[in-house]
């Protein structure tokens, strides 16, 4: 290691080097996007938390319902197409804002809107069966853990719900201003990462329960 | 942010530019066709046990692969690469957290509890 | 859907009457209560007095400023500490009270003054404040003052998003301190052991408020992390490219990528426990499919590499401040960024060695001993690395260089009773004894150390005058024989068989040990008024106590290129980065005017009211989800969202300082009369461009 502190590619600039002042900017836009995107691999985290205790939990039924008797496969693939379409609506909105036409924004949020609150119906059916057949949360510790991940994805999509509507609102009232056009880059991601989080628990908690 | 805008018109960034229908549609496609193919690998009980999960988990991994690169459209360039990165060094952590827990907890239970009892 | 409680319970106050059963007259919570409120009560008067409630308004709650965030952090940390001491004075004193059959008795209890579920309290809270609410909100401060200077920014990439994490962790900090008056606090241990948190073991409000208060402590940490990382990435000024960041940045990236994926593993492991006591499943109760050790899984998860989180910013203080006080560069940069990262990336290969008495296979225990030992190879490479800068070096032993060494010092007898605990079989034999308890508190007195040396190292960079040198030797030596004299005695017993958490002590036989440690913990409130007296003095004579930009007349790095105190837009134009060790660079070439030939217009972030009411709304959410009323947490969480979204309405949020306006800055701080640099310095007699920085 040699210890060198100077880097001598930089010593031949004169004085007028020390400051710059040329106010370069900092690119606001992509800043956000970058810190959202980290708030998102946090979050993710508290998904792995719950999928590794979801590993141990799966056998922990205390003679209570078990997995294969609660999921239906079908009914949640239907579940996936419809999340993954309200996804892709957003993308199409961001097309749209691509382009800068704002109708055809605000249609396809629109659309994202209306997948997502159906997604969510479709979850709420599947907990009320589950409910009547008793199998809720408090039964067992297997129980507590298939509610807790499903719910907290679903609450990540009533987020999604809430903030989309609030940017349908500031679409019409500001136009595609620096801040709204950054809200909308984030509102990008967390809807493409709730496809990323509902693929895992499609896979390994719904097609799990289907595995003999 | 404490400095003015590089893009003038907010959507001249790059990151609104990046934004493509087609390659929504060939990531909204794709996923949803791998999530098929595990729903029907599963209800055909085409593979045993081990094996059926080890596919669908490869299917599952392969669907968001995709949608890392067609929905958020990661890759190395410039304005994607802190992005990627940021991915890249937490994916491991995903998974230690995931397999030491399950590890840890399946030689616990053999020693520790009677099997299938379920507690 | 929620668990039903026993009564009193009402819609209207909630679990609130549960307070009528509490008996208020343990003369301990009366003299807490008192010296809260008679302290408040001065601040209070001091305010009105000076008329200082319009300055407190605008340059300080509603601030955006990362610096006078930071030093929120750090004010709010150091009261923390203080509260936390207390606790550690009660812990010390009544075990050394209670020791065998004919231990004294006072205030009801069977031995010594407190009873088991009061020091229950007392240790869970000691712990909670000391590693959440003390040394955490100190770091991020640190981190939130220093970071942005050393990089060359004007603040943080999100100022409002900074606010709001410190309300939030102003808010976990206030529910601790609401919970010594209101009802109760948590007797299960700072870790929350399970089951004994669930409802039917801990039927009243004091694990609910460690929940709340871990919660949104945590969530504000989390939040401080994804803005510091941005900032670090983004707004870097220009030159400042990766392997010229100074090692406190670094080691800044290091723990806040630690701080963004481990702190969400916190909140998913209390938020089951939230769930099983509110909600009634069955994550960590005894039976029913509940598994406790997931729990204490899911909790060291976090917790081992949070305590990574807290050492790796130590180490990077210490990593300033030794080459400031040596005159020469770092040893060994590469290796130091390297270290930190391997600290960081192996940190989550070893938390089992909490729980290593679990009873998993010899397998799994050996994964994570190797993991454990292997940690001992970076930390390593980092004492060889500080022990060759100060190698040949012109030493100075100002007080910020005494803490640095003292802090390796005890990183290495900490670190080798950390390697006997990663041994399997001799963590079964000391396993929840007091030796470990001394061995994290001499890891915790390294972070301490070092944290005392960095405030006062940068102490003259944020206020302009330097801390009293008399005053701070005393302290430091002060706390140096407190720390010993209360810790060397607790490995002691730890190898004697003393367990922690001990109430009532049956072997007499160590009575002498306890005796020492309150020795020593007389000795520490010593080092507290010498803290105190420090600041006294140094505040009284700051005006003679005056430095220039660079304090210490050797410092190295970017944030000594402005003045003290740095103004509130940082540098008066944003400096162009040359070299590693930047302020150097420019003293070896006599650059250190710090007067650029034009200025030019700075943007800057508007005060805001906002963060403080989100703040406001969580804490009325917290509160009343401790005590379930479930209208006003309600009221809460909407508050919260309300202020998000209102505030998210507007658009005037930035404004701009003319170049004009820089100018008469910069120019009335420049006729101001400042002692010289070198002789401010008080080692140095060379002026400091003179001096070489590299003397090998």
């Amino acid at each position: 290691m040699t210890m060198k502190t100077t880097d001598d590619t930089a010593t031949g600039q004169a004085t007028g080097g020390l400051w710059a002042f040329e106010d370069r900017g900092h690119d606001p836009v992509s800043t956000r996007t970058l810190g959202f995107w980290l708030y998102l691999l946090s979050d993710a985290m508290i998904f792995a938390a719950l999928f590794a205790a979801w590993g141990v939990y799966l056998h922990n039924t205390a003679g209570g319902p078990t997995i294969h008797g609660i999921v239906h496969p079908l009914y949640a693939f239907a579940e996936t197409a419809v999340l993954f379409t309200g996804v892709f609506a957003y993308g199409l909105a961001m097309s749209a804002v691509k382009r800068a036409w704002r109708g055809g924004a605000l249609l396809a949020m629109a659309a994202a809107l209306g997948f997502g609150a159906w997604f969510l119906g479709m979850e709420i059916h599947e907990f009320s069966g589950l409910a009547a057949l008793g199998a809720v949360p408090e039964r067992s510790g297997f129980l507590s853990a298939y509610w807790t991940i499903i719910a907290l994805h679903g609450a990540h999509i009533a987020l999604a719900l809430l903030w989309t509507g609030l940017m349908l609102v500031q679409v019409l009232w500001s136009g595609f201003t620096e801040k709204v056009v950054y809200r909308l880059l984030n509102l990008r991601l967390f809807w493409h990462y709730q496809a990323v989080i509902w693929v895992c628990v499609y896979v390994f908690v719904y097609l799990r329960g289907a595995m003999r | 942010m404490t400095s003015t805008s590089t893009h003038p018109n907010p959507l001249d960034h790059p990151e609104v530019r990046a934004a493509g229908a087609g390659r929504y549609a060939l990531g909204y496609l794709l996923s949803l066709g791998l999530m098929f193919v595990a729903t029907a690998l599963v209800l055909d009980h085409a593979l045993s046990g081990v094996g059926l999960l080890a596919a669908t988990a490869g299917l599952a991994l392969a669907a968001i692969l995709v949608q890392f690169r067609f929905l958020f459209g990661l890759d190395l360039s410039e304005g994607q690469v802190w992005q990627t990165t940021a991915l890249v060094l937490t994916v491991p952590l995903f998974i230690l957290m995931i397999v030491l827990t399950v590890w840890m907890f399946h030689t616990l239970a053999l020693h520790t509890h009677f099997p299938g009892t379920g507690m | 859907m929620l668990v039903h409680l026993p009564p009193p319970w009402n819609p209207i106050f909630g679990r609130l009457g549960l307070i009528l059963h509490y008996r208020y007259n343990n003369p301990m919570i009366f003299f807490a209560f008192e010296l809260v409120f008679v302290g408040a009560a001065i601040l209070l008067f001091w305010l009105t007095c000076t008329r200082r409630w319009h300055t407190l308004w605008r340059d300080w709650l509603t601030t955006v400023d990362h610096k006078k965030i930071g030093v929120m952090y750090i004010v709010i940390g150091l009261v923390m500490l203080f509260r936390g001491f207390f606790d550690a004075l009660m812990i010390r004193t009544q075990q050394a009270m209670a020791v065998g059959p004919t231990a004294v008795s006072f205030l009801g209890a069977a031995h010594g003054y407190l009873p088991p579920f009061h020091l229950d309290q007392v240790f869970t809270a000691h712990g909670t404040i000391m590693i959440l609410l003390a040394v955490t909100p100190i770091l991020v401060g640190l981190m939130n003052l220093i970071v942005p200077l050393q990089i060359g920014a004007r603040d943080m990439a999100y100022p409002y998003l900074n606010a709001v994490g410190l309300w939030l962790t102003a808010t976990a900090a206030a529910l601790v301190m609401i919970a010594l008056f209101i009802g109760d606090f948590s007797h299960a241990g700072w870790v929350g052991l399970t089951p004994l948190t669930e409802l039917a073991y801990s039927p009243g409000p004091g694990v609910d408020y460690w929940i709340w208060a871990v919660q949104i402590g945590g969530l504000g940490t989390t939040l401080g992390a994804v803005n510091l990382l941005a900032t670090i990435i983004k707004m870097r000024a220009p030159g400042m490219t990766w392997p010229r960041l100074p090692i406190f940045t670094w080691t800044s990236v290091a723990t806040n990528i630690i701080a963004l994926t481990s702190f969400p593993v916190l909140t998913a492991a209390v938020g089951m426990l939230a769930l099983d006591r509110y909600v009634g499943t069955h994550f960590f109760t005894a039976g029913l499919g509940g598994d406790l050790m997931m729990y204490t899984n899911l909790f060291w998860t976090w917790g081992h590499p949070e305590v990574y989180f807290l050492v790796l910013p130590a180490f990077g203080m210490i990593s300033e401040i030794i080459p400031t006080f040596s005159e020469k560069p770092l040893f060994g940069y590469t290796t130091m960024v390297l270290a930190s990262m391997a600290i960081a990336g192996v940190s989550w290969s070893v938390w089992l060695h909490h729980f290593f008495t679990m009873g998993a296979s010899p397998g799994v225990n050996t994964y994570f001993s190797i993991a454990t030992m292997l940690v001992g190879i970076p930390t390593g490479v980092k004492v060889f690395n500080w022990l060759f800068t100060m190698y040949r070096g012109k030493l100075h032993f100002e007080t910020p260089m005494l803490w640095a060494v003292g802090a390796i010092f005890l990183l290495i007898s900490g670190g080798m009773t950390g390697m006997m605990l990663a041994v399997p079989a001799i963590n079964y034999i000391v396993h929840n004894s007091v030796f470990v308890v001394a061995h994290f508190h001499n890891m915790i007195l390294v972070i301490v150390y070092a944290t005392f040396g960095a405030v006062t190292f940068w102490f003259p960079k944020v206020f302009g005058f330097k801390l009293d040198g008399r005053y701070g030797r005393r302290f430091f030596w002060s706390f140096t024989a407190g720390s010993l004299l209360v810790f060397v005695p607790m490995y002691l017993l730890g190898l004697m068989g003393m367990t922690r958490r001990l109430d009532y002590i049956a072997h007499p036989a160590w009575y002498p040990l306890l005796l020492i440690q309150v020795v020593g913990i007389g000795i520490y409130i010593l080092s507290v008024i010498y803290f105190l007296g420090m600041l006294a003095v140094s505040i009284n004579r700051r005006e003679t106590r005056r430095v220039g930009a660079d304090a210490w007349g050797s410092a190295r790095s970017l944030e000594w290129a402005t003045r003290s105190p740095v103004p509130f837009y940082n540098f008066a134009v944003t400096p162009v980065v040359h070299a590693r060790d930047e302020w150097a660079w420019r003293r070896e070439r006599g650059l250190t005017d710090l007067r650029p030939e034009r200025y030019v217009d700075i943007h800057l972030p508007r005060n805001t009211v906002v963060p403080l009411v989100i703040g406001a709304f969580s804490l009325v959410f917290g509160f009343a989800m401790v005590w379930r009323i479930w209208w006003m947490a309600a009221c809460g969480l909407v508050g919260v969202i309300a202020a998000v979204i209102i505030r998210s309405f507007a658009r005037d949020t930035d404004y701009v300082v003319p170049a004009e306006e820089v100018r008469r800055l910069e120019e009335a701080a420049a006729r101001a009369p400042r002692p010289d640099t070198a002789t401010a310095a008080a080692g140095a007699t060379l002026p400091p461009h003179a001096q070489p920085s590299v003397r090998s």
